[in-house]
């Protein structure tokens, strides 16, 4: 474990950080620790977040069985859902929001963002969008195009409230989290 | 504020479902669906009306009743809406894209001729967007689309005098088909396109001149409206259905500099209005790729400057894009794109879209990279 870096256990996902389904909180826990040690990457491994932010985690979980990996076997699908995970997590250590629901697909995000704290709100009360992007393994050129792409992305949205966009890089691993 | 949040989510379904139909092609289900949300909307922002404090909730709801109000084609009830929550005390930021809508509101007004009379011979192009003010628009964003659409009409005449695709050479029609164009509106971004009177554009019982401007408008809408079996049906021709939808996706809105297309033209007293509002890169794939029953590889993206075209064979045509790392990728264009897409984009810094095949990618779409 790093020794000034805060941690991030993904299984907290599933007890208290989400407003939403813990149904749908364990798929994103299985599927960012099978992301994760699929890129060789142990429990207590450093990551860092920058863009807008600038911190460093350690990330934390329980291995992955064999069931998880095989249930998670669509490459793409698991990184998408792996990096909601993560975005999950760090969201409510950097920012003053937690993912409170999930957006419909019109609208050019993924995830409606709420008060950490307390009530999640009425309609449109305190809330803010987060677009999520998973590369698996990617280069730094990659990651700037997929924030280009998920900034630009999220700003076509007809919902004007703030907007972050998070890409999630698992071979590093990093994320990139920024304000849209 | 539960009922107006459980309206909230009804509306947003139903919008939902419209899109799905949207997409199915199911057009007259997809305008009832998307009606009924509006209504939804609408009815959850009233029930805000005079909860000024309620901020951003309130402009939030009223925007997305006017938005879709807009979706439905009337604008005269987006505008009521846009006018309420700007009433209130929305956030700056809220406000100004309030504004932006009713700009948008306004693009309907251009679409109407307002006492401008249009022979049926006549196209009126309409745009709105971040880059076009009023009697002003970016150089490069007008004058790509004018290029863009006088090409769609020269085509779509060779279609209907029924000639072969021509992928190179004179067209039969090159002294024949004048396209005129217009200044701009007064107050507006708005010009009309006029086909000259030529004896060579001539079939008996047909008014081809009219009928070229019916066909491309028609075209266009069910471009919009991703109704690609019934575009395939109306454009038959594999080359010509690939320029003209590679035409048609230069033509659309990227969604920030444009933001809308219009048509507008005067059939028995009656005006056509088609707009085009999907921006380029939300065009659901079925449009503009082809069947992966016929072209079966990986979907595959490039980035470089296109470098090398070598024409000499219609039924092979190839180009060469050099990345930034100076690697040469051979791309395969299929016939009915050299001419009118691809070469008009020589030495540019493009993104290609294709299918992987042996040897190179097998092209789909081109767009120049706009940073």
């Amino acid at each position: 474990m790093g020794a000034n870096r805060p941690e991030l256990n993904l299984s907290d996902l599933e007890k208290k950080i989400l407003g939403i389904s813990r149904a749908r909180s364990a798929m994103m826990v299985e599927t960012a620790c099978v992301c994760l040690e699929d890129q060789k990457h142990s429990s207590g491994v450093a990551m860092k977040v920058d863009g807008d932010f600038d911190a460093a985690f350690t990330l934390s979980w329980n291995a992955a069985s064999d069931a998880m990996r095989r249930a998670w076997a669509d490459s793409q699908e698991a990184t998408e859902e792996g990096a909601c995970g993560i975005a999950a997590l760090i969201i409510p250590e950097l920012t003053e929001y937690k993912i409170v629901e999930r957006a419909r697909k019109g609208p050019h995000f993924d995830y409606w963002l709420g008060p950490k704290e307390g009530d999640p709100g009425i309609l449109f009360q305190n809330k803010a969008r987060l677009e999520i992007s998973g590369i698996r393994c990617g280069q730094e050129k990659e990651i700037k195009a997929r924030v280009k792409q998920k900034k630009k992305q999220v700003r076509l949205s007809t919902v004007p409230l703030p907007g972050f966009a998070a890409i999630v890089e698992f071979s590093q691993p990093l994320s990139r989290l920024v304000k849209a | 504020m539960k009922k107006a949040a459980d309206l909230h989510r009804e509306a947003m379904s139903l919008a939902d479902e419209a899109f799905v139909a949207k997409t199915k092609g199911e057009s007259d289900r997809a305008s009832s669906l998307l009606l009924r949300a509006f209504q939804k909307e609408r009815e959850a922002a009233s029930l805000l009306e005079s909860d000024l404090t309620l901020e951003p909730t309130r402009s939030v709801l009223y925007r997305s009743a006017a938005s879709l109000a807009i979706e439905c084609e009337k604008p005269r009830e987006a505008e009521r809406l846009v006018a309420f929550a700007l009433s209130g005390d929305p956030p700056d930021e809220i406000a100004d894209e309030l504004r932006d809508l009713l700009e948008q509101v306004q693009f309907h007004r251009h679409l109407e001729l307002r006492g401008l009379a249009l022979e049926p011979f006549e196209l009126q192009l309409s745009l709105t967007g971040n880059v076009i003010g009023s009697n002003l628009a970016l150089s490069d964003e007008f004058g790509q689309r004018v290029t863009n659409l006088r090409t769609a009409l020269r085509r779509t005449a060779e279609r209907k005098m029924e000639y072969p695709y021509r992928e190179a050479g004179r067209s039969k029609l090159e002294k024949d088909f004048e396209v005129y164009v217009s200044t701009p509106r007064p107050g507006s971004f708005a010009i009309s396109f006029r086909i000259g009177r030529t004896a060579q554009l001539s079939i008996p019982g047909m008014d081809v001149r009219r009928a070229v401007i019916d066909e491309v408008v028609e075209c266009f809408n069910l471009f919009e409206q991703a109704q690609s079996e019934e575009l395939k049906r109306r454009i038959p021709d594999p080359s010509y259905f690939r320029s003209f939808v590679g035409l048609a996706r230069r033509i659309a809105p990227d969604g920030e500099k444009i933001q809308t297309v219009g048509f507008t033209t005067i059939r028995e007293g009656e005006e056509r209005r088609v707009v085009m509002k999907t921006p380029r890169d939300e065009i659901p794939s079925a449009v503009v790729t082809e069947p992966p029953e016929t072209t079966p590889g990986k979907r595959v993206q490039v980035r470089g400057t296109l470098r090398f075209a070598d024409a000499r064979s219609e039924a092979k045509q190839v180009i060469r894009l050099v990345d930034e790392k100076g690697k040469s990728h051979k791309i395969e264009v299929r016939p009915g794109m050299m001419s009118d897409i691809v070469r008009p984009m020589w030495d540019y810094e493009v993104r290609v879209s294709g299918t992987k095949i042996r040897g190179g990618i097998l092209l789909d779409t081109i767009d120049p990279i706009e940073d």
